[in-house]
């Protein structure tokens, strides 16, 4: 087992490119700033990092899914936390594609 | 439009919806699917009224653009919800209204008529597939024991495969009269291993081992 070292993780997911579970994409986020940072699993070598800037500390980065392929990711956005609309709080999610070229 | 070094793409905004509750890529990233709940347009004894409805969506690349997302809907099934996906986002298993758990495949015509696998799953249990589409494992609730005062929930694990004639059959995972299992499972893509946690087992005793 492979421990890999954070602090500020606020929610995290995880996900491998299957195909050779060579790299790992997570989420890692906290009140200012939300992205998926990306590591090599065999060495623990930090890779890259996507970072969002968050417009609201209620915001937050839900859901991510890598391709197997490890070209193509996907994730959810959840922002509009501070409105209120009738009784219950108001969100909305935004799903967003980032196209990238295999970092490994 | 493609990394550059270590400088991602803009995102490419699919949708905005009232909630996600899952999201698939395909193993070559040029299908998405998503859960989610939208708002719709509804009347009721000639008032218009608008209420949240779940629904799952597709969407396909088409070179360097995303087309529109479209709702997963059929005849007999107008709202449905995506478990998994396999061959590169050709098949779905999902489940169909009220008819259960389900098979469809893309087809140069459009998505094919749901193929029911024959189990109706409850709100709690999951389902994922083979990277080839040929094995289902599926939990199946067990509904608490009145004698039992617990709130714990047990799942059988269950895997569906065809047999030579096509049809899908079941196999049951976890033995009569042994411990029911959590609801967490991992069938690996390539169809090789399944793992499941025995129910008094917490997820945290078995992470690592």
């Amino acid at each position: 087992m492979k421990t890999f070292p954070e602090h500020n993780l606020f929610g995290v997911k995880q996900r491998l490119d299957a195909s050779a579970g060579k790299q790992l994409a997570y989420l890692n986020q906290n009140r200012e700033r939300a992205s998926i940072r990306f590591l090599d699993t065999l060495t623990g070598q930090f890779l890259t990092e996507f970072t969002v800037s968050k417009a609201s500390r209620t915001d937050a980065m839900i859901h991510m899914d890598l391709s197997s392929s490890g070209n193509t990711l996907a994730y959810t956005l959840l922002f509009g936390g501070g409105g209120r609309k009738k009784f219950a709080l108001w969100t909305r999610t935004r799903i967003n594609l980032l196209s990238l070229s295999k970092l490994m | 439009m493609d990394k550059n070094e270590n400088q991602f793409t803009k995102p490419v905004e699919i949708d905005v919806v009232e909630l996600v509750t899952h999201i698939f890529l395909s193993s070559q990233g040029d299908l998405l699917f998503y859960n989610a709940s939208v708002l719709k347009q509804f009347t009721i004894e000639g008032r218009p009224s608008t209420r949240n409805i779940y629904q799952s969506f597709w969407s396909e690349r088409n070179g360097e653009e995303w087309l529109q997302p479209q709702p997963l809907e059929f005849p007999n099934a107008p709202y449905t919800c995506v478990y998994d996906i396999a061959q590169n986002g050709s098949i779905a298993l999902i489940k169909a209204a009220t008819s259960g758990l389900a098979i469809i495949q893309k087809t140069p015509q459009g998505w094919s008529d749901p193929e029911l696998i024959g189990y109706i799953p409850t709100s709690y249990d999951q389902a994922q597939m083979t990277e080839d589409g040929k094995i289902i494992a599926v939990t199946a609730y067990q509904q608490p024991d009145g004698a039992q005062q617990t709130d714990a929930r047990g799942f059988d694990l269950n895997l569906y495969g065809r047999d030579s004639e096509g049809k899908w059959n079941k196999q049951k995972v976890n033995e009569d009269n042994t411990t029911p299992l959590s609801s967490e499972f991992l069938l690996c893509k390539n169809g090789e291993k399944l793992f499941w946690v025995p129910q008094d087992i917490s997820a945290k005793d078995s992470n690592g081992g």
